[in-house]
């Protein structure tokens, strides 16, 4: 007797989505219990992929976040079934007497019209439970459009996409988490393109490794394009070692010099924890400052006994606290991009690229391996630009043309400047906690969020995340999210490369993805129109903007 | 396979709703088979067809054959003559697991017994395919505390799987082994039993 045949059916049309089992038991609160069909390859599921409930008049979108073994009497654990030797023992006894079984989270309501819903409800007992086809995907994440970007797709649905917002994903800040190696710098430069591609958002990046102006080189060692080279018209690189971009083959459009002058002490107040700077030593900076003006830092540096003497017998700065505060200033002389005098205006220089609509792209060089240097700068550079974004929206007076384009400053080892116990003094807490209120949002760039502000991380608006495996991390990153237990599994069990899962602001539910690749076909798509749907979608919004009511159809 | 569905291999003798006694000729034992599905047809009126399994075949002795197993030698001829014109039929015990209802064989126990002297013949191929399309049996026969349950269901499953097509049998003695799981999961001793008698067809 032959054991199973190719279904002909299956043969002709191609295997169709399966039924994978019915829904048994759960809650909205704890999620949905699935027994899976006999037929149901357990092999082949994996947490993090979507499901529909089909229950009585709408679907249940929902994600698979957890994966089990039942069995209807517990006895046969006790004496299993030598199914190893007995393939039809095997195919009785699994999917009736021991079966699988999945844990479903609900994610969102699919009414009949194909509008969505958050879920406040579930359906009843027994309901069939189906793999997500292509289109529950597109009913729920819709079509690619003017602002809405492909980042990747499904892990079991590889045609389809997952498109982000990118206006929800812009205003309110973002974070790209995961551990070292997972790919957080290609996740960013993916999200970075959406945002240039489609003119959501201009982008301050401080670029630590020199991972997105110019070329990278991948993991397999071949040459990534970088943003600069995707977009020459849209894309300034600043750099503040010249030297070292050059001889990347990078010519920088603008070389940031700051000045010791432009220092001030709330720009060491960032860097008390990387330069171990102490409360006595802050005070003993805005003494200074304001003794000596401008000129602080150099006056301190080039002060001989006698001033010293003078100055800690006029003031109340502490002696010990002095010298440790001028060995920490010490170590800024070695930053070649800091000088007694700078020639340009980098803020300026920086602002006028943005106002044109220009993302910048500021490169470290071989100062990116100094924390002390990128904090310094990407709180100097940020302080003031912050400044300079609230006086201009605070002088608009609501004038949306008057004020200058949504800015998202892209900053890494985020951790380092959202710490707890100095985020409430960088510029870049302020910047998270006020959300959208200013044009100003960050984009988070971190291995570990558990490090980041609880505050600010709650403002995080967009979190995508490669694989976590630190119970802390995994912890920080799912706060504030419903139905967190489930996720944390599959966070947890992501690959190390080329997965994330999605969740926030610009996404209708959290999601799992296959990040999209970044390669020819994906320059080719940066530099290409629209095609089809979402040309003609765009016609429409244009000619509705034009011309009003889109039924318009001519004055009498 | 023969035509022998067409001639009846006994008439009822005793019944019940639960099920019915056939005798026969002693000289017919090759017909009927442990397992085989067979039915209690009523010949001019209109009651129930009603269908079982046959789970017992057994002859009763009397005082001659008493006598003849303590003589010393017993010829040829009388084997032959006591086997043939013995006025103790074979007896055939029957489960019932449904009636015909129009123009479908329901699976459940017939509202009323066949009577006395009713033929019965083994089912046709295209009753048995009716009959094993769905397993509604199942629950009457691992029910039946006066069979021997595992055995019987074993068996008329793989009659009745010779009847269909080589292609569907694997996969019709799957859904039949899940089926049965699902009705005797609380007893795997059981169901064990009853997979093996199966796989042990399909094995070897």
């Amino acid at each position: 007797m032959a054991k199973k045949q190719v279904n002909e059916l299956d043969a002709f049309f191609g295997v169709r989505v399966p039924r994978l089992g019915v829904m048994t038991a759960g809650s909205l609160s704890r999620g949905l219990e699935v027994k899976l069909d006999p037929q149901t390859e357990l092999e082949d599921l994996a947490v993090g992929r979507y499901v529909v409930v089909r229950g009585r008049k709408r679907r249940f979108f929902c994600m698979v976040t957890d994966i089990g073994l039942e069995n209807t009497n517990n006895q046969i654990t006790l004496i299993p079934p030598d199914i190893q030797s007995n393939y039809y023992l095997a195919d009785v006894y699994q999917g009736t007497t021991a079966f699988g079984t999945l844990h479903i989270a609900p994610m969102l309501i699919i009414n009949e019209d194909g509008s969505i819903d958050p879920v406040r409800t579930i359906p009843p007992h027994f309901q069939e439970v189906w793999t997500a086809t292509e289109k529950d995907i597109n009913d729920v994440f819709g079509d690619e459009d003017e602002t809405h970007f492909n980042i990747g797709s499904p892990l079991e649905l590889q045609d389809t996409q997952i498109n982000v917002d990118l206006v929800r994903l812009t205003e309110r800040s973002v974070g790209v988490f995961g551990k070292s190696g997972t790919g957080k710098s290609y996740l960013t430069r993916v999200l970075l393109a959406g945002i240039i591609a489609r003119g959501t958002a201009v982008n301050l990046v401080f670029d630590m490794h020199n991972d997105y102006g110019w070329e990278v080189f991948n993991e397999e060692g071949q040459r990534d394009k970088g943003l600069k080279q995707l977009f020459p018209d849209r894309v300034s690189i600043f750099t503040l070692d010249d030297e070292s971009s050059r001889r990347r083959g990078v010519r920088p459009d603008f070389v940031v010099r700051l000045s010791y002058s432009d220092i001030e002490p709330e720009d060491l107040a960032a860097l008390r924890q990387t330069m171990d700077i102490s409360d006595t030593m802050l005070d003993a900076a805005y003494t200074l400052r304001r003794r000596w003006g401008k000129s602080w830092i150099q006056q301190l540096l080039t002060a001989d006994v006698d001033l010293i003497e003078e100055l800690l017998a006029s003031t109340t700065i502490n002696g010990a606290a002095l010298s440790a505060l001028m060995r920490r200033l010490e170590r800024f002389q070695r930053f070649g991009f800091l000088q007694p005098q700078a020639t340009d205006d980098s803020v300026s220089a920086i602002l006028n690229a943005i106002d044109q609509g220009t993302s910048v792209i500021l490169e470290f060089g071989r100062y990116g391996n100094a924390l002390e240097a990128y904090i310094l700068v990407a709180n100097y550079l940020t302080r003031r630009i912050r400044g300079r974004y609230v006086e201009r929206i605070e002088s608009s007076l609501g004038d949306e043309a008057k004020q200058p384009p949504q800015l998202m400053i892209t900053i890494e080892e985020a951790h380092k400047f959202l710490d707890p116990q100095i985020a409430r003094q960088t510029i870049f807490g302020t910047i998270a906690r006020e959300l959208r209120k200013y044009k100003v949002t960050l984009l988070v760039v971190d291995q570990r969020p558990s490090a980041i502000d609880e505050e600010v991380m709650s403002q995080v608006g967009t979190r995508v995340t490669a694989l976590l495996d630190n119970e802390r991390d995994i912890t920080a990153v799912l706060m504030g999210v419903s139905g967190a237990q489930g996720l944390r599994e599959v966070l947890a069990r992501l690959d190390t490369r080329q997965q994330a899962i999605v969740l926030g602001h610009a996404v209708p539910m959290p999601v799992v993805i296959k990040t999209r690749a970044y390669d020819e076909a994906f320059y080719a798509a940066m530099g290409a129109p629209l095609k089809g749907k979402k040309l003609k979608d765009a016609a429409k919004k244009g000619s509705k903007s034009l011309y009003g009511d889109e039924n318009f159809e001519g004055y009498d | 396979m023969t035509d022998n569905w067409k001639s009846p291999i006994g008439h009822v003798l005793r019944a019940s709703t639960a099920g019915f006694s056939a005798g026969t000729r002693v000289s017919h034992i090759q017909a009927p088979q442990f397992g085989m599905i067979v039915r209690a047809q009523p010949s001019i009126d209109e009651r129930d067809v009603v269908y079982g399994l046959l789970y017992d075949i057994h002859i009763d002795d009397d005082p001659l054959v008493r006598q003849l197993v303590l003589a010393d030698a017993v010829s040829e001829e009388t084997i032959h003559d006591q086997r043939h014109h013995r006025m103790v039929p074979l007896e055939m015990s029957v489960l019932a697991i449904g009636y015909r209802q129009g123009d479908w064989i329901r699976q459940a126990l017939p509202p009323r017994p066949p009577l006395s002297l009713d033929p019965v013949y083994l089912c046709t191929p295209d009753e048995i395919r009716e009959i094993a399309s769905r397993f509604d049996f199942f629950k009457l026969v691992l029910g039946a505390s006066q069979v021997p349950s595992e055995q019987l269901l074993a068996a008329s499953l793989l009659i009745a799987v010779g009847h269909l097509p080589e292609e569907e049998q694997y996969d019709y003695l799957v859904a039949a082994g899940r089926e049965a799981a699902r009705l005797i999961s609380s007893d795997l001793g059981r169901l064990d039993y009853l997979l093996r008698l199966i796989s042990s067809y399909m094995i070897g």
